[in-house]
């Protein structure tokens, strides 16, 4: 169903900034970091603590505007840097009821929220590993987004849409073959 | 990009662009309108296969314009969406047509499996639209094989099997009734577009009014009567192969415009200002000598080189007669089996005088007097006795005759050769097509005899 972007003209080596929204895990941060790293070769930086700004509130939904919260993230970043907020608060878009995470293809700042990560589909929370291998999954996938790749149409492809915790869980942590080739043009993937 | 291109109609600008982002990144083609009258524009450009739309918008509301869409387009599917949802709006949403109805904010899970349903949806209509095709295809050939083994029909079918794998234009060429819609449905089988539709359209059935609105299609509104809007032949056979049957009869201006978009691949509906593309392969045919036609300057130069790349001429049947006891069979045991009769089989007698006729109306005239004789014979074997209409159509009138019986049997003579086209019979008669049809009626004549 879905393919990638143009390809375009190929970036040069971008460094990820990891920023922690509010009160978050530390241990998720780091998750964060550590896979980011490892999946796609860029240098990685987590950032202090930040709150989340209150213009961003959807306030009828008591719920963190995504969109909102990209702007604010990507207010003064250049093309060298990248992004990436992390929050615990609910996010959702004006459209949607929730997201777990949002980036715009090839933009330089999304955010991802552990919030609905840490349920299980039936209602009790999960184990915290659980729970990182969730926000793992969902950091990659709004990295690749930055990094210009669409949707993937492979279920084996962590780039394939979730829509639901069950759908996260059976993804595995890894690219298909098309969108490896994909990022190896465009970013420093290793192996 | 995924070729489901899909409409977001939203007052709301954020509401708009972020669905668009989002819709993006599952790889649609998206695109955006802030009001009703922006949507009726983009529409008007482009053909979209789904459209998001919002129902509470200022000036004209979704309701108002999923009619508009409707009535110029039916087979679009609308998702009515809105923040504002209440039982009655989504009743009469779905009355009006609507595939679906979502409020805001959407569930992400329930937004992916609808838009992937309706995307599926497409591509099955899409495909029942192919199959359909194809189907109606084999069976015209199971029925209608182009046949032959005469040297002459040997060279038709080489220079067929030629043409297999290429895109070259032919220009097939052959009295009334020898077979050039069966030559053209063999190129279009071997050709690679095999897949595609093969669109036929009789250029000298239709009137020169009526045949722009039929190669081009129309718009709501673009003359009296276009009460929807509808697709013409050449967007028809979009990825297949457009097959204009008696090309001599097309206007100077008509040639024009078709040069036009054979150059381009480009064209507008009759009434409306979008472009659109076909890609198809054009085979022609024609009966008239379109050389002669490019002297008296009635056929234009420019396009008779276009169409005539490639030239097929199906030899008449008096030409071939070695074929007749073969196409006889083909034809007795087809309209036997058809019409439940169990004839099998033709005398010696019978098969002498079909093969000494000079057979003016070629194949088609054979293939209607074998399936009057069927119908007349009386026994397993079709006789003598069985033809003497055709005894009859060879000698011209007896002298007993009456003059209405030698109307009768001249009208249907011309329109069995003619295989009943109204408009080209009346014209070989020097009537007007009203006269034959009340003729037709008085005389109460009908196909088959």
């Amino acid at each position: 169903m879905s393919k990638r972007a143009d390809k375009g003209e190929s970036r040069p080596c971008r460094i990820v900034r990891v920023a922690p929204l509010g009160i978050v895990d530390d241990i998720a941060v780091s998750v964060v970091a550590a896979n980011i790293q490892m999946m796609f070769g860029l240098p990685v930086d987590i950032e202090p603590t930040q709150s989340c700004p209150e213009h961003t509130i959807l306030q009828a939904r008591c719920q963190y505007d995504a969109a909102g919260l990209i702007d604010f993230l990507a207010a003064g970043q250049g093309n060298h840097a990248m992004r990436l907020g992390v929050t615990a608060e609910d996010i959702a878009l004006p459209f949607l009821t929730y997201v777990y995470g949002e980036a715009g293809i090839g933009g330089n700042a999304g955010v991802i929220s552990t919030c609905r990560l840490e349920k299980s589909r039936k209602g009790p929370d999960v184990k915290k590993s659980k729970v990182y291998e969730r926000t793992a999954k969902v950091a990659v996938h709004e990295t690749g987004h930055l990094l210009g790749l669409l949707h993937c149409g492979r279920p084996e492809c962590v780039m394939s849409f979730s829509a639901g915790l069950g759908r996260l869980d059976e993804l595995p942590l890894t690219f298909c073959s098309r969108c490896r080739g994909f990022l190896r043009q465009n970013c420093a993937l290793p192996g | 990009m995924n070729d489901f291109s899909i409409l977001v109609v939203d007052d709301e600008e954020a509401m708009r662009e972020s669905l668009a982002a989002w819709l993006k990144k599952e790889g649609y083609r998206v695109e955006l309108a802030g009001s009703a009258s922006e949507a009726l524009k983009k529409l008007e450009k482009n053909p979209f296969s789904l459209i998001l739309l919002d129902i509470k918008m200022p000036g004209m509301d979704g309701l108002e314009l999923l009619s508009k869409i409707k009535n110029s387009d039916p087979q679009i599917m609308v998702v009515m969406i809105t923040a504002y949802g209440s039982i009655e709006s989504a009743v009469q949403a779905m009355k009006n047509g609507a595939s679906d109805y979502l409020l805001k904010p959407f569930d992400p899970e329930e937004l992916v499996l609808l838009i992937g349903k309706l995307c599926r949806q497409k591509a099955l209509s899409d495909e029942n639209i192919m199959l359909k095709e194809r189907l109606a295809r084999q069976e015209e050939n199971r029925l209608d094989d182009l046949i032959g083994q005469s040297r002459e029909m040997r060279e038709v079918f080489e220079k067929i099997e030629d043409l297999s794998g290429t895109e070259t234009p032919v220009l097939i060429t052959g009295e009334t009734g020898t077979g050039k819609e069966l030559a053209a449905r063999a190129i279009h089988t071997r050709s690679e577009r095999y897949s595609g539709p093969f669109v036929p359209i009789n250029c000298g059935a239709v009137s020169r009014n009526l045949l722009e609105s039929e190669l081009f299609g129309h718009e709501k509104g673009a003359f009296t009567g276009a009460v929807q809007a509808r697709r013409g032949r050449i967007e028809m056979a979009n990825n297949g192969t457009l097959f204009l049957d008696e090309v001599g009869e097309i206007s100077s201006e008509m040639q024009v415009n078709l040069l036009r978009v054979l150059e381009k691949g480009r064209f507008t509906r009759l009434g409306g200002n979008r472009e659109l593309s076909s890609d198809f392969r054009l085979l022609c045919a024609t009966h008239r000598d379109l050389e002669a036609l490019l002297e008296t300057g009635a056929f234009r130069n420019d396009f008779y080189f276009r169409i005539n790349v490639i030239n097929i001429r199906i030899p008449p049947l008096r030409d071939r007669r070695d074929d007749i006891p073969l196409l006889a069979f083909h034809f007795l045991k087809m309209f036997s089996k058809e019409l439940g009769k169990g004839v099998e089989d033709l005398s010696a007698e019978a098969l002498k005088m079909l093969k000494t006729y000079d057979w003016p109306g070629n194949v088609r005239e054979l293939k209607n007097v074998m399936e009057r004789a069927v119908v007349l014979s009386r026994s397993d074997t079709v006789g003598k006795e069985d033809l003497t209409f055709l005894a009859r159509r060879e000698a011209g009138p007896a002298a007993g005759d009456s003059l209405k019986e030698v109307e009768v049997d001249h009208i249907e003579r011309i329109l069995g050769e003619n295989d009943w086209n109204i408009s080209r019979s009346a014209s070989i008669l020097g009537i007007d097509r009203g006269t034959l049809s009340r003729k037709i009626k008085k005389y109460n004549l009908s196909r088959g005899g």
